[in-house]
């Protein structure tokens, strides 16, 4: 916007009363007077009057997407949300927007009834008195971005589920959240929300989100290892109901859903005589949880010792693979001998500056390959990881070749 | 964290549509006597749509434009028990440490046209001034 550019409009001062007897000649001689073609003019003029409690008429303008309006002409709600630390954001169902206000040395006029061209009376015409409602210099603009989340980890850390029999013990005191009262405490929509507190494991018990002890989630799952074993049936196809339904099953038919949920996959399968669910053990998924099991609390392992007892503690028929590591473990390859560690994505801020500076932190420079599962969560909508790195990284070459990224500012 | 709706109520006849005009820069009376109540000033159509406005001694030619992201008039809903509420929240950042619940904002209208006028307003000339009438 160029400042020079600004015209500023000066009112006459007018003498005449509110809404005064304006005809539509007088109106037609100014039109003259300006040199107007009247000619190529419809031949109805709207007079703009600003109203007299103008300044009583307190709006804000939002600019939204039409599936915005439509969600809001359907009756629906959208909800903003404002954390004491942060700007506030809109959410719809499913989306999350950051609330914007912008200003504008513009004058922006809001008139309830103003006609448009084709919605003028022909013939002779006439003149209508319109009003002007307020004018703004302001208007808030939403940008759709990722939800916060991150408070949701710390939220749940108040009260771990580690079995019903431990709910009333003195460990057990922290507040428990529903899905009514994370959505009025977390900066997200509701299906980013359920999103997320699927990718933490959490379990819905009793009308609450509980993060579930890494442990004990555990053991749940060796149970059902076992189980399958112990009734010969197969990893790739678990009887749901069967397993959940069996009388002398040492854990509540809640958590051995979930662990299934977690560690599984559901299929229908056609059998004779109808369709049945199972329950496909993700063979990822299982070999991660042992990793971490290993992996957790130890700092550094030897490398050639974790991959054999890592191969070593997974269930009969299932393979280890480095992959199913990416984002959970980080491994040093330049020390001798090779570590590797437990490095959870989860548990990195979630501020993309933040988080460039914890990894720049631990390691110095680092390969694309590397990185990409520990800043892939940040790309907002359209953001690529490599838009990412172009932001906050600098790339370099090693002597032997291989491109590595290292901070761009200095690391605090 | 502040929490509160934005609705649109559900009137028979839908949602009202204003319309918007944009001005460069800002309005001023040339005494003191302030905005409100006053005449603003004349506007136009021409046949072919194009939107003239006559305001003070000046001429100014714009478009009709179509709105990409239609506009939410927004006003804040009057609490049932009067209670003064002071704060605006879609300003500031509150200072409660539980979730706090504010007032909704209303939908009073949704605009998605505007009326733009960027082109350097022209002067009228010998624009005769009636006193009184």
């Amino acid at each position: 916007m160029n400042m020079t550019d600004l015209s500023y409009i000066h009112l006459s001062v007018v003498e005449f009363r509110y809404f005064d007897l304006r005809t539509l000649q007088e109106a037609q001689a100014v039109a003259e007077q300006a040199k107007l073609d009247l000619t190529d003019l419809n031949s109805s003029v709207q007079s703009l009057y600003l109203s007299q409690d103008m300044g009583d008429h307190e709006v804000r303008l939002v600019e939204l997407d039409s599936s915005m309006v439509k969600h809001l002409e359907a009756g629906n709600s959208l909800m903003v949300r404002g954390d004491k630390a942060d700007m506030a954001v809109v959410c719809t169902d499913d989306s999350t927007f950051e609330l914007k206000s912008t200003q504008t040395t513009n004058s922006l006029l809001l008139l309830p009834d103003c006609r448009a061209p084709e919605q003028l009376v022909g013939g002779d015409g006439c003149l209508l008195h319109k009003e002007v409602y307020c004018i703004s210099h302001l208007y808030l603009e939403l940008k759709q971005c990722r939800p916060k989340l991150k408070k949701l980890q710390t939220l749940l850390q108040e009260n771990v589920f580690t079995g019903p029999e431990y709910e009333s013990d003195e460990k057990h005191t922290g507040k428990k959240y529903t899905t009514t009262d994370l959505l009025s405490l977390i900066q997200a929509s509701e299906k980013e929300l359920l999103q997320e507190l699927r990718k933490l494991h959490a379990v819905h018990y009793d009308g609450y989100w509980r993060l579930v002890d890494f442990d004990y989630m555990g053991n749940v799952l060796q149970y059902i290892m076992d189980t399958v074993d112990c009734q010969s049936w197969s990893y790739d196809q678990i009887p749901t109901d069967k397993l959940l339904s069996m009388e002398d099953n040492v854990y509540p038919r809640v958590v051995l859903q979930h662990c299934l949920d977690c560690y599984g996959d559901r299929k229908t399968m056609e059998l004779d005589g109808g369709s049945e669910e199972v329950h496909v053990l993700s063979e990822d998924k299982v070999c991660r949880y042992f990793a971490e099991y290993l992996l957790k609390g130890v700092g550094k392992f030897n490398l050639a010792e974790f991959l054999q007892t890592w191969k070593e503690s997974v269930p009969v028929g299932m393979t280890t693979d480095l992959q199913q590591l990416e984002g959970v473990a980080l491994i040093d390859k330049k020390s001798h001998p090779q570590v590797i560690s437990h490095f959870p994505v989860t548990g990195l801020p979630e501020d993309a500056p933040d988080r460039f500076n914890r990894l720049f932190r631990t390691r110095e420079k680092w390969t694309l390959e590397d990185i990409t599962p520990y800043i892939r969560d940040l790309c907002e909508r359209k953001q690529t990881v490599g838009s990412l790195l172009t932001k906050f990284a600098r790339a370099s070459t090693l002597p032997d070749g291989t491109k590595v990224y290292n901070s761009r500012v200095p690391i605090k | 964290m502040v929490q509160f709706a934005i609705r649109m109520p559900q009137t028979e006849g839908g949602c009202p549509e204003w319309t918007m005009v944009e001005l460069q820069g800002e309005l001023e009376t040339r005494d003191s006597s302030g905005l409100p109540g006053n005449r603003l000033g004349d506007l136009h159509f021409t046949k072919g749509g194009q939107p003239i406005v006559l305001i003070g001694h000046h001429v100014l030619h714009g478009k009709v434009v179509e709105l990409e992201k239609p506009f939410a008039v927004l006003v804040k809903e009057k609490k049932k028990d009067n209670k003064d509420d002071s704060t605006d929240s879609m300003d500031t950042g509150d200072s409660a440490e539980d979730s706090e619940k504010c007032s909704d904002y209303l939908v009073k209208a949704v605009i998605r046209n505007k009326l733009v006028f960027k082109n350097r307003p022209r002067p009228i000339i010998n624009l005769p001034h009636k006193k009184g009438l």
